[in-house]
């Protein structure tokens, strides 16, 4: 009987979980999830910034709604797409969809309150970074890849809305571009994220909160002090010059006459006519005829 | 994924089929026009005509996409791409059949999308965002591979704005309860009224309005300026519609 029943039980479990197999297999539902209000403010936060994008380009509302829902959700959609675990979030959770909408209507009408508003938009961009690349990274660690994917994951969720978006908008993408540091940023905040988790256990809500404060300070710093990242350098030449490349002979060595030094100026003069035995021990004040302008007769 | 318990796409395998079709014929012409390779022509007419449905379902991630699964679609991409290529003298004679019968499928690609996310048990907001996807995912592809800004994007035609009224018209009437048969014909109906409606009218899509430096130049300088300003954007707006009309 007991059996039976288990067997009952589980058939109807199993019905019950095929039904909603792609809500069970959504990765916000996993038991290692951070705080989902993180990630709908940093999707906020980024959808505003890609409609202001839009209305600044003087796309039509079709392409500020598209560039929004791109740049808002597309960390998440790219981030869920690589991991393969059901559906995305940002479709089974309908939250996510309205937020950039409701975003899209602000780009689309107060796009200039937006621009005006920039430091604004800069201290909340690199807030909602920090949460995307924890978001990312978690999400990777919480279905057991290894540390270098959940870096990948991490990044590519932080930076993928704005891939999308300059895709989308037909210019090349800028956050790789010398000087804007968000790709580097995002990199460097999955990374630690990974570092702290796997290998010195600290909890993930305190590792997210630690993550976007260190994303959050490489921003600003990155916007205050300009820094800048460097293009590539290309190693090649210096490598093969230096280790690789064997030593040429100079066939013929061009010598070059080396100038002659400066005469040496010497401060000792001979005593006047020393060697003059005519002169020589004559007492002072006698003198000759034949001795005005003699040697040493100056 | 598993299949879902509740299926509810409807939809007739005809109009499907129709829809793919015209969809690869539409690329094959844009294809031919730029004058690509047979390489060229096939890739793009097969995204013009799957490109929105590969994307819905990477998305949902409900299996291997259709496409895949059905070899007809992979078939009729690949007959619309034979015809655009070697045929494209017969084809520039039916352009206008065409065109016609391209943008009146405009709420059947909606469908196409819709459905499947309701299939799924997503929400309505997600049913809107794949419906629209599916929508435009076509040619969206089409003009990144062609390497130019998408004009789903840049001001110009009611397109994309169609896909979102369809989209958010068909998930309110299935949510009103209406019977999904009725619901689907006069999406389809609403759409292709809108769209004919676009191309006669030459409506355009309004661009962004600057609501708040609107208000900020009236409080500031007075109505004279708030005048200058307003004809400044309507020049650039004017500029803009120019430059994406003459591509």
């Amino acid at each position: 009987m007991g059996s039976l029943l288990s067997t009952v039980d589980t058939s109807l479990t199993h019905a019950v979980s095929t039904t909603h197999v792609h809500m069970a297999n959504t990765i916000e539902v996993l038991p290692t999830s951070l705080p989902s209000w993180t990630q709908l403010a940093a999707v906020g936060v980024g959808a505003i910034s890609g409609a202001a994008f839009a209305a600044r380009r003087g796309f039509d509302v079709v392409g500020v709604l598209v560039l929004s829902v791109a740049t808002g959700l597309g960390g998440l959609l790219l981030r869920d797409t690589l991991l393969q675990r059901g559906t995305s979030i940002v479709l089974t959770d309908g939250r996510y969809l309205i937020i950039a909408a409701i975003a899209a209507v602000i780009g689309f009408f107060f796009a200039g309150l937006v621009d005006r508003l920039e430091p604004v938009v800069v201290v909340l961009d690199a807030l909602a970074l920090g949460f995307l690349a924890a978001a990312g990274a978690n999400a990777a660690l919480a279905i057991q890849l290894p540390p270098t994917a959940a870096v990948f994951i991490g990044a590519a969720t932080a930076s993928g809305g704005l891939v999308l978006r300059d895709l989308l908008a037909g210019v090349a993408p800028g956050i790789m571009r010398p000087g804007v540091l968000i790709a580097a940023a995002a990199f460097i905040g999955s990374l630690v994220f990974t570092v702290l988790v796997v290998y010195t256990g600290v909890p993930r809500g305190q590792a997210q909160v630690i993550v976007v404060l260190v994303v959050f300070a490489i921003r600003v710093l990155a916007v205050r002090l300009q820094w800048r990242t460097r293009p590539a350098r290309d190693l090649t030449d210096r490598i093969w010059d230096r280790w690789i490349k064997m030593p040429k002979q100079n066939p013929l060595p061009i010598e070059i006459a080396p100038e002659p030094p400066p005469p040496a100026v010497s401060t000792f003069s001979p005593p006047p006519d020393w060697d003059d035995t005519s002169t020589f021990l004559r007492p002072p004040g006698l003198r000759y005829g034949s001795d005005e302008g003699g040697r040493g007769a100056s | 994924m598993s299949t879902p318990v509740v299926d509810v796409i409807t939809f007739p395998a005809v109009i499907t089929i129709t829809t793919v079709t015209f969809g690869g014929l539409s690329g094959a012409l844009h294809a031919s026009k730029r004058g690509l390779d047979p390489i060229g022509v096939f890739t793009i007419s097969l995204l013009c005509a799957v490109g929105g449905g590969i994307i819905r379902d990477v998305l949902l991630q409900a299996g291997v996409p259709t496409f895949l699964v059905n070899p007809q679609f992979l078939g009729l991409a690949a007959v619309a791409a034979v015809i655009g290529f070697f045929l494209a003298g017969l084809v520039k004679l039916v352009v206008p059949l065409i065109t016609v019968v391209d943008t009146l499928l405009i709420g059947s690609w909606v469908l196409l999308g819709a459905e499947k996310a309701l299939a799924y048990h997503l929400g309505f907001s997600a049913a809107i965002l794949l419906g629209v996807i599916t929508a435009t995912g076509g040619g969206l592809v089409r003009d990144l591979l062609c390497g130019e800004v998408p004009a789903m994007v840049k001001p110009g035609e009611w397109y994309g704005f169609i896909s979102i009224i369809a989209a958010l018209f068909f998930a309110g009437l299935v949510r009103l309860g209406l019977p999904i048969g009725v619901a689907e014909a006069s999406t389809m109906v609403l759409a292709a009224l809108l769209r004919i409606g676009a191309m006669r009218g030459r409506w355009h899509t309004p661009t962004a309005y600057d609501l708040w430096g609107n208000l900020e130049s009236r409080m500031a300088t007075g109505v004279e300026e708030s005048i200058r300003k307003r004809d400044e954007t309507l020049r650039r707006n004017e500029r803009v519609l120019n430059d994406a009309s003459r591509d």
